[in-house]
């Protein structure tokens, strides 16, 4: 399997069950939510990015940090609608416990 | 009290992180890479390395035309620096590195190639008599499409060549995530408290 398709796989299986957890009663909406936006940051993180940075480093270190920051504003404008609690800061919660386990878990299988 | 909602929060954590970022690396080593300068149509390509590989015994000095990806081999035409020098070089983007990469170290990053453009369209030009000129490469071209092999301070391992550049690097990727949820915790905390 292509590494950009097993990296893409991996994340959304990895990211899509933190999220649906942390948002109790919109579970199965906030999953959906994430699965778009984590292919999204994702598949542009590992396509779009290298074509801008030939420095392996900080390409990396601005695609986590930007898809750290998109997918919190996502999750937290769809918690928004859907009438969430502190909408933003669980995003910017869902956002950073998914990446740390699908970045981790990652490096260490990948 | 001037008020930071979570959009602020996180401009300024995005800011700390690179601005931390810049100030971590300037501690590192210079990296192994190439100083390569085009004047007119004469390249000249000066290999930085910890282990000594230079004009004309470092090895095969490829160029590879970024557009058209064909790589040629340059025939170890030396200035008195042991930089390679390639004349006659039409206009183009151009990546130059040794055949055989740079050897990982633990403290620096390490390069495959670097980039040059040559602007000026091929004139008349004649090589030095000395520079017997290029010639085809058709070996298994060893370079990722990433201009960085490894970064300074991976975590050597066997299995991957020493080489998989993730040390400092993951530390920083998982450090701001861990902060950015530690802050959120903690505000959800507050706020939980405070009603």
């Amino acid at each position: 399997m292509h590494p950009v398709l097993q990296a893409w796989l991996l994340t959304v299986a990895l990211e899509t069950p933190v999220v649906a957890l942390l948002f109790p009663g919109r579970r199965g909406w906030m999953a959906l939510v994430c699965v778009i936006a984590t292919s999204g940051t994702n598949l542009y993180m590992n396509i779009g990015l290298p074509r801008f940075f030939s420095d392996f480093a900080y390409g990396l270190l601005l695609g986590e940090a930007l898809a750290l920051v998109i997918e919190a504003l996502i999750y937290g404008v769809a918690a928004r609608k859907l009438e969430i609690v502190n909408p933003f800061v669980k995003g910017w919660l869902a956002s950073a416990l998914a990446n740390s386990l699908s970045y981790g878990v990652g490096i260490a299988v990948l | 009290m001037l008020r930071v909602g979570p959009l602020g929060l996180g401009v300024g954590i995005f800011m700390l992180v690179i601005s931390w970022t810049a100030i971590a690396s300037a501690n590192s080593p210079a990296p192994q890479t190439y100083v390569v300068n085009a004047e007119n149509n004469t390249v000249t390509i000066c290999p930085m390395s910890f282990d000594t590989r230079y004009c004309p015994d470092g090895g095969v000095m490829l160029r590879l035309d970024v557009d058209t990806r064909e790589a040629v081999e340059l025939a170890g035409f030396c200035d008195s620096g042991e930089c390679f020098v390639d004349e006659c070089v039409p206009a183009g983007t151009y990546r130059y590195g040794f055949a055989e990469p740079f050897e990982c170290v633990e403290e620096a990053n390490t390069d495959y190639f670097s980039e040059v453009t040559v602007e000026d369209d091929l004139g008349d030009c004649t090589l030095n008599p000395e520079n017997s000129g290029v010639t085809p490469f058709s070996g298994e071209m060893a370079w990722s499409d990433w201009q960085t092999r490894c970064w300074g301070h991976y975590e050597s391992s066997e299995e991957d060549d020493g080489c998989r550049g993730v040390g400092m690097l993951s530390a920083r990727v998982l450090g701001l995530n861990l902060l950015v949820a530690s802050l959120a915790l903690l505000i959800l905390w507050r706020r939980r408290r405070t009603t």
